[in-house]
Order: structure tokens, then sequence, then C-alpha cells
């Protein structure tokens, strides 16, 4: 389990003291890296329509500066607890407009793609079939969570088994921002391969492949 | 723009709504003077992402005597002007106090405040 670095404790305190430039730094410090989380774990429908990925971003920043107290700086990182938030808001974004314009087999569907997670087939006849699709993401993350003992390594597993291939989404996950092009190249590099290691000496793909079938 | 600012500017959307932020004063001071959202970043001189921030910030109270202080602070963060800033406030905050609390738009607590700074113009002018 990793815990909030001291960075984030103090921009976390800064909102439980109600600082008047807390939600301009949380903003400022958070609001690009979890956009760039959301759209990679998202790319299609960050390309289709970038604006209600800005809006989750945006309702998970309000919902924590509103009630910081949901967030533990004991069971994660602030960044994870984001990431997470932002992506719950997102997909009830998608449930939204998917009532409002009642259409059926939306587009819009929360899927993401290439590879493995486009392999997630979503049965219309079930009631709900959003349910079906978080039940698959749980197995995933459950299954990934065996073999990386921090969300960060989960994150990073996923991009690769998607078939991301940007040193920048990467370098934004990871928090490389402020290395030289070259540095965070290699840093990049030394992560991807540490977990393809993982991902390749326990066949977790293949595993996961089984799994989501 | 980039998706910093983007989201930036989302949030300040959102913040116009809520009188514990400054975005909600700078609405107010634009709708009361007429001025445009170019036009206040002008008088800052501060950049569009600083003025998205400082829009962000929670606005001091006038009043408090510790106002001056974390008005530096804001300025000092957004890089923004303190004495346009100040002005930007307690020129709200006046308008406002004549206003109920739950009728921040009331028109004749405007118009009395149009009156006041009218009297202070004469004033200076004599």
């Amino acid at each position: 389990m990793t815990k909030a670095t001291a960075k984030e404790i103090e921009y976390h305190n800064l909102i439980l003291a109600e600082d008047d430039l807390a939600l301009a730094k949380l903003f400022d410090f958070y609001g690009e890296k979890i956009t760039a989380s959301l759209k990679s774990w998202y790319s299609k429908y960050a390309r289709q329509d970038e604006v209600l990925i800005l809006e989750a971003v945006n309702e998970a920043f309000w919902g924590y500066y509103k009630n910081p107290h949901t967030f533990n700086p004991e069971h994660s990182t602030l960044k994870r607890f984001l990431e997470i938030a932002a992506e719950r808001d997102l997909k009830n974004i998608l449930e939204r407009e998917k009532k409002y314009f009642k259409k059926q087999n939306l587009p819009e569907d929360v899927e993401l793609e290439e590879k493995y997670w486009n392999s997630i087939k979503k049965d219309e006849t079930l009631s709900d079939s959003q349910l079906i699709f978080e039940e698959s993401l749980k197995l995933i993350n459950n299954e990934l969570a065996i073999y990386f003992d921090n969300e960060t390594d989960i994150c990073l597993a996923k991009l690769i088994l998607t078939g991301e291939r940007e040193t920048e989404t990467f370098s934004n996950l990871l928090g490389l921002e402020k290395l030289t092009i070259e540095e965070q190249r290699a840093e990049v590099k030394k992560h991807k391969d540490r977990i393809k290691k993982v991902l390749e000496r326990n066949q977790v793909e293949l595993k996961l492949k089984r799994l989501i079938k | 723009m980039n998706d910093k600012l983007k989201l930036l500017e989302q949030a300040v959307r959102k913040a116009e709504n809520d009188s514990s932020f400054i975005a909600y004063f700078i609405n107010k001071y634009n709708t009361f003077e007429k001025t445009t959202e170019q036009e206040i970043i002008s008088n800052l001189n501060c950049s569009l992402e600083d003025y998205y921030k400082l829009n962000l910030c929670r606005v001091p109270d006038a009043d408090a005597n510790d106002f001056i202080e974390r008005l530096n602070k804001i300025s000092q963060y957004t890089n923004t002007s303190m004495l346009e800033l100040n002005k930007i406030i307690k020129r709200v905050s006046s308008i406002l106090k004549f206003a109920e609390p739950a009728d921040y738009g009331n028109h004749s607590a405007f118009l009395m405040a149009a009156r006041d700074k009218q009297k202070n113009k004469e004033l200076d002018d004599k």
C-alpha cells in the first residue's frame, strides 16, 4: 500500500486548513497529471470529446476539496486518490449522458481500447452491462495486484498492456515531468522493463485474457 | 489552449458561483463595472494561467485584521497586482454589504453603492 508523499500531505493539510491558495495549488499541481492519466485510460473517448474528461477531473477535484476527509494519506497517494475519483466521475458523467440521450449501444460507452481491454464484451441484454464491465475491471485490478504492490505499478502495467507507447504518458504517471526528455525516456524505459519482466515471468497477459473472456 | 488552462477555466466557471472565491468577486466586479475579463487581466498585469489561479483562491475578508497579509500572499502566488486586487475586493465587498445575504443581486443595493461611488468622486473633485 503506497502512502501519500510528504508533498501530498502538505497539499492535503492546506485544504484541511482552508488555506486561501489550496484549491489553486491543487489544480496547478495535479490538474494536468490527472487529466493525462484519464486521457490515456480513455484515449478513444478523449479523442471524441475531451470536455467530458476535463469535467470529470473538475468534479473529482471539487469533490475532494469540499470533502477532504474522504482521502486517507495512509491508504494511498493523493494522485492515485484523485485518479480514482476522476475515473468514477467520468463513468457517472457518461451514464448521465447515456440516460439523457436515451440511445442504445452508445459509442460513448466506457471502454478502454486496444488489445485486451477491447475484448471485454458487454452484454447489452443484461439489465446493467456497466456492472459487468466494472466487474471485469475489478478482476483485472485484483489479478495485477497479485504481482504489483503499489497503484503506480498497476497503472504502469495497464498502460503497457494497452499498448501505450507515449513517453509523456508514462512520465506523467511517474511524475517525471521536471526531468529532461532524455532523462524521462531513460527513466520510463527502466520502469517499463521492470514491469514487463514481471508480466512475462508470470504470464500475466495470458491470465488476463482468460479472465476477461 | 492547453489542458491545464482548459481545466482551470472550467474550475473558475464553477467558482464564480461560490462567494468564498475570488472568482465570484471578479465576476461581480465585471457586472457592476461593466468591465471584461481581458481588461481585468490587463489591469492585474498577469498571465491567463495566473488569472485563473487567482480566481481559485479564497477571498479574504476585507474587514479582517489579516486582510492585507492574505492579500499579499495571494498576489505573490498569482503574480498579480495587489493594488488592483485590493480595489476589486473592496469594491465588491462594499456593494455586497448593502445587499441582503440571500440576495446579492439586489438592484437597489447596487444603486446605493453606485451613489456612494458618485459621492466619493464629487468629494475627490472638490
